[in-house]
């Protein structure tokens, strides 16, 4: 963890350079823009630093699929990373991130007639009660996108598909109460609320993730960004050998996240899009 | 910023419902039960129902033998109650009700609002008035021959051998008058299956009721030739005379180890060790034992990491027996394990140095707590163990391999030598410390023919 505020390291270092810079620009009025200019693109790769926190975890999907009676408990944790930007015309922009980022949620809820199935040793059973759970996913998320900008030169939308690499999975519930059921729907026994059923999904979790990408960006200083996003994953968190539900869960979550760039490369000679 | 943040609050709060589940009740409760319509003939006393701990209870006036009855009813429950679901994979239909017989309960759960399963019964309550109340055999002493009065069934065991056919003469205390046609004592039992009949006429109704009386072993199925389920996932040892009246097994829809094998033109009950991978529910892998057992099992989800909390020990049982003895042969699984605790719940298996051994006990138990009996090994409070035997099959002992009848005698503890029991309880695994999950995957203990020894 402690690694982690290395990251800050140069973050601290530009701003200090900015400030200098932004002086100096005053005193000689020029108008220099960091934005992207309407008339004339620079093609310059932005590099810049993020900040953020992201609210969500696995959703069964389709969505039928979530309990009637479900109450997430989001945790929050920053998240941290850089962003590597290129602009490719006046509006559109390709862009590319690595985040380090923990996405952590509890959640209870009213389960009614959930099937587990389990091929390789023969289980199969339904669950009809109340059960706590809990999700841990620390990982290195990759998104390229694209972005367009707006006429007002502030909003963008922006589009595209990330990977993950999942460093560590925690996925545990805890039946709380309830019953099960063969899966004829036969009742199988209770669960008793003294002596609770914890089940540990952590170790069938897979290590990597991808899915799409969707998102609103807003300039709200000349280097600063806020970022709303949206990813949903396109495959299951577990491993593709351990397929127990009739459902698939995928990642989802939403994120907030505040970047700063740092730097703008500007390569000579540099446009490939003309 | 915190606009932001509040739309992905709003988002996730989308997905939320407002109820919270810690919220949610964990009662269950019939409300109300109204007959609305039933069998013609038969006579209920609808001002009479009662309803107390979700059992419905309804007084039964007239109409025996006109079974089976069905009533249509109307059944509220509270505010709390999400379902009401069968207990087997009969259909569950509250609303049209068929009683095979006066003594069978409908039986069903109730489930909570947070999902917690509450028993529910409807039973019929019997009138008084075509009863037999005492069954005094004449021509045998009670050292030699005990009787139990369940339901309308009069159970004679024999305590000492006999052979067939056999004359039980008795008298018989009873109200209402006796049915011309019906047996009279002297009874002649040509065979374990013949039953005798004698229906009383109630004198205030005339209501009929109809007494089977039939000789049984001491304990009924222990020549484990009756199994339900055969030939499904559901195999079991059939339960006779009721569910925790006879044996039982610790089949689920997990580990089915205790089965029929062909022996001595019949069956035999094979109690086998098998390792149960429950790594999909995060528990790991348990190294389970094949068991058959006095007493019911219940499935509790809970203790599928703890099985003695799913084995209640104990049948009634009032007699003082010196031994069992019983046709057994045991051989143990090559390889000796632990299913170790690895976590808060999970398990991961070791080898262990030594051989598997199978085990069959029997203790004669006095119960002295309020309520019934809930055994599963470890003493009870209220409980007092009479007498005990123990026999243990020792895998390095090839010898065992073979067929061989084996007798276990009962010692008795002096100080309660004025005591008498009012439970059996007798266990066969096949592997001694199964409930510790240690054992060797394909232990094997064969048994047939347990016989009480008096």
């Amino acid at each position: 963890m402690k690694l982690i505020y290395l990251l800050f390291v140069p973050l601290f270092c530009t701003l200090n350079t900015v400030a200098r810079d932004r002086n100096q620009l005053k005193s000689t009025k020029t108008t220099s823009a960091d934005t992207i200019s309407d008339e004339q693109v620079e093609y310059r790769f932005a590099l810049g630093v993020q900040l953020g926190t992201d609210i969500g975890g696995a959703i069964p999907f389709p969505f039928s699929n979530v309990p009637d009676v479900f109450n997430p408990y989001p945790k929050l944790s920053p998240s941290l990373g850089a962003k590597l930007t290129f602009p490719v015309t006046s509006k559109w922009t390709l862009g590319a991130e690595v985040t380090y980022k923990k996405v952590s949620i509890d959640a209870d809820a009213r389960i009614d007639n959930q099937r587990f199935h389990d091929d390789k040793n023969n289980v199969i059973s339904r669950f009809c009660g109340s059960a706590e759970m809990s999700m841990d996913f620390t990982m290195l998320e990759v998104p390229l996108y694209f972005k367009y900008t707006f006429k007002n030169q502030k909003d963008r939308i922006l589009a595209g598909l990330y990977g993950a690499w999942i460093i560590n999975a925690k996925f545990r519930n805890t039946v709380t109460k309830g019953y099960m059921m063969t899966d004829d729907k036969v009742y199988n026994g209770s669960i008793d609320p003294g002596n609770p059923l914890h089940i540990n999904f952590s170790n069938i979790l897979d290590s990597w993730d991808m899915g799409m990408i969707v998102g609103y960006e807003r300039q709200l200083f000349p280097r600063i960004e806020l970022g709303l996003r949206f990813s949903c994953g396109f495959k299951d968190i577990f491993k593709p050998s351990n397929q127990y539900f009739d459902y698939k869960m995928l990642h989802m979550r939403g994120t907030l996240v505040l970047s700063y760039n740092l730097f703008n490369i500007k390569p000579p000679k540099l446009n490939p899009f003309k | 910023m915190r606009k932001y943040y509040g739309i992905l609050l709003l988002a996730l709060g989308i997905l939320s419902s407002c109820e919270k589940v810690s919220k949610l009740s964990d009662d269950a409760r019939i409300a109300s039960f109204t007959i609305i319509d039933q069998t013609e003939g038969v006579i209920l006393d609808k001002e009479g129902i009662t309803i107390n701990n979700n059992v419905v209870t309804i007084p039964l006036d007239y109409g025996r033998k006109l079974f089976p009855l069905t009533i249509k009813a109307n059944m509220k429950f509270s505010s709390t109650t999400d379902d009401v679901i069968s207990v087997d994979e009969t259909p569950l239909n509250l609303k049209e009700i068929t009683f095979n017989d006066v003594y069978t309960p409908q039986t069903f759960y109730l489930i909570s609002e947070s999902g917690v399963p509450h028993l529910g019964q409807i039973i019929l309550k019997d009138k008084n008035n075509a009863d037999i109340t005492n069954f005094h055999i004449t021509n045998y002493t009670e050292e030699e021959v005990g009787v139990t009065i369940h339901d309308n069934n009069i159970r004679i065991n024999f305590k000492v051998d006999f052979d067939w056919p056999v004359t039980i003469e008795a008298e018989i205390t009873r109200n209402g008058k006796v049915k011309i046609g019906s047996a009279e004592s002297p009874f002649i039992f040509s065979g374990p299956n013949d039953k005798k009949q004698i229906t009383l006429i109630a004198e205030d109704n005339q209501d009929e009721r109809v007494w089977n009386i039939q000789v049984v072993p001491t304990i009924e199925n222990s020549n484990f030739e009756s199994w339900i389920n055969v030939g499904t996932s559901k195999i079991n040892i059939d339960p006779t005379p009721g569910i925790g009246l006879g044996w039982a097994t610790a089949n689920n829809s997990f580990v089915q180890g205790t089965t029929p094998v062909p022996y001595q033109n019949g069956y035999a009950a094979q109690l086998q060790t098998g390792i149960q991978n429950l790594s999909g529910l995060g528990i790991g892998e348990l190294i389970t034992a094949g068991t058959i057992f006095t007493g019911y099992f219940k499935m509790n989800i809970s203790a599928l990491s703890n099985p003695p909390l799913m084995t209640y020990f104990g049948i009634p049982f009032i007699m003082r027996p010196k031994s069992i003895s019983i046709d057994a042969k045991y051989e143990a699984g090559v390889k000796f394990q632990q299913s170790e605790k690895v976590g808060q719940n999970s398990y991961k298996i070791k080898d262990l140095a030594g051989t598997d051994q199978g085990r069959i006990w029997v203790e004669l138990l006095r119960w002295e707590g309020n309520g019934n009996l809930e055994y599963h090994g470890d003493p009870v409070e209220g409980l007092k163990v009479l007498g005990k035997g123990e026999m243990i099959f020792d895998g390095a002992n090839t010898a065992l391999r073979n067929w061989n009848n084996h007798t276990i005698p009962i010692i008795y503890d002096n100080k309660y030598k004025d005591l008498e029991p009012t439970h059996i309880s007798i266990v066969m695994t096949s592997s001694r410390q199964g409930d510790l999950f240690i054992g060797a995957k394909g232990s094997t203990l064969t048994v047939d023919n347990v016989v009480v020894n008096f």
